[in-house]
């Protein structure tokens, strides 16, 4: 809409005041002048539904890919350079951890079978 | 744990309390609690949680470190290289996170997710990377006074169709690639990673008002993009 043209008599925002304040409207919502334009006006309607479908399509992107194995690698050398690992020491602990637990099942199957003798 | 999701869940209740009713809140009410039940209960390995993990990993247990990265890369490695859209600066970036995230694990106190919490600290990391490369400080001001040939056009005048169910993933990823540094932050960070614009003015060092229209204009950048590109496919039918 052009500055001066009017709308059942009464002058309306044009596109240019419109798209002024879209970064708020979008945000929180139009008053009445500025809805009245966005259901007046096919250009500026469009904009506002791209420019919501831009920010729903972003939402749903997801993470891309994973990083080359040469990433982890290097992280190790890092942390064992500054002698923050002991890498043996560390896996012993979880399969410790993870054995005791294997231990436990072990356990309750023979308890199980021995009960049920 | 419960009782750090409780603790959490009630600081975001008050706060919506404070600030009223506001629906985007309410469901980020509901996706933090529902991403630390998840912690807390989320299986990394054999009889291994998540939480037990990151407990391990803060005694400094390489091994759940390693679990940990395992579980989380993907994320990181995503975020870095949507915010600089460059392979090996984003590998150099993952790598510099997941080493500060071993240094500093032991200060995770468990006040926001793990997944929350470890990234707030990769976007520190890309942020200070790009801060010595003096990216954003010189590119956030470019971009609010964007040259002609750069910025968004206007769109005054002309109709075209719309964009809904025209572009895929394919196309708005390499879009976003094409944008200008400081609009591309601004709009990963908002837009894909859920930063509120508060959070982001903190993080960059500007005003919330400069966060909103550099998101403005983004947006408005990638619409021309995706047009284009729309337009060019058309033409090469």
């Amino acid at each position: 809409m052009k500055p001066g043209e009017e709308n059942g008599g009464e002058e309306v925002m044009t596109c240019a005041e419109f798209q002024k304040v879209l970064p708020y409207i979008i945000e929180t919502g139009g008053n009445a002048e500025e809805e009245a334009h966005l259901s007046a006006c096919p250009v500026c309607s469009d904009l506002v539904q791209d420019l919501r479908y831009i920010a729903e399509q972003a939402k749903l992107l997801l993470p891309m890919r994973d990083p080359s194995p040469q990433v982890w690698d290097n992280i190790q050398d890092s942390l064992q350079r500054e002698g923050l690992v002991k890498p043996a020491r560390a896996r012993g602990r979880l399969l410790g951890a993870i054995g005791k637990g294997s231990l436990s099942l072990v356990t309750a199957v023979v308890a199980a079978l021995l009960v049920g003798s | 744990m419960a009782g750090r999701i409780a603790r959490s869940s009630t600081s975001i209740l008050l706060h919506y309390l404070r600030n009223g009713y506001n629906g985007q809140l309410l469901s980020r009410i509901s996706i933090t609690v529902r991403r630390q039940l998840t912690t807390a209960k989320k299986l990394v390995a054999p009889g291994v949680s998540e939480a037990e993990a990151i407990d391990r990993a803060k005694g400094g247990d390489s091994e759940c470190f390693e679990l940990l990265y395992g579980l989380h890369k993907r994320r990181v490695y995503s975020l870095c290289l949507r915010m600089t859209g460059n392979t090996a600066e984003a590998e150099d970036l993952t790598q510099e996170a997941f080493l500060q995230l071993y240094r500093k694990i032991a200060t995770f106190r468990g006040e926001s997710a793990f997944s929350t919490w470890l990234h707030r600290l990769a976007v520190n990391v890309v942020l200070m990377h790009l801060r010595k490369k003096g990216l954003p400080e010189v590119s956030l001001e470019e971009t609010l006074e964007p040259q002609q040939e750069d910025g968004p056009k206007k769109d005054i005048g002309a109709r075209d169709n719309v964009l809904a169910g025209s572009i895929d993933r394919v196309n708005l990823e390499r879009a976003i690639e094409s944008l200008p540094p400081g609009y591309r932050i601004i709009f990963v960070l908002h837009d894909i990673e859920g930063y509120e614009h508060n959070e982001i003015a903190e993080m960059m060092g500007c005003s919330i008002g400069n966060s909103k229209s550099q998101l403005h204009k983004a947006r408005m950048k990638l619409r021309d993009l995706l047009k284009t590109s729309r337009a060019e496919k058309a033409a090469r039918r």
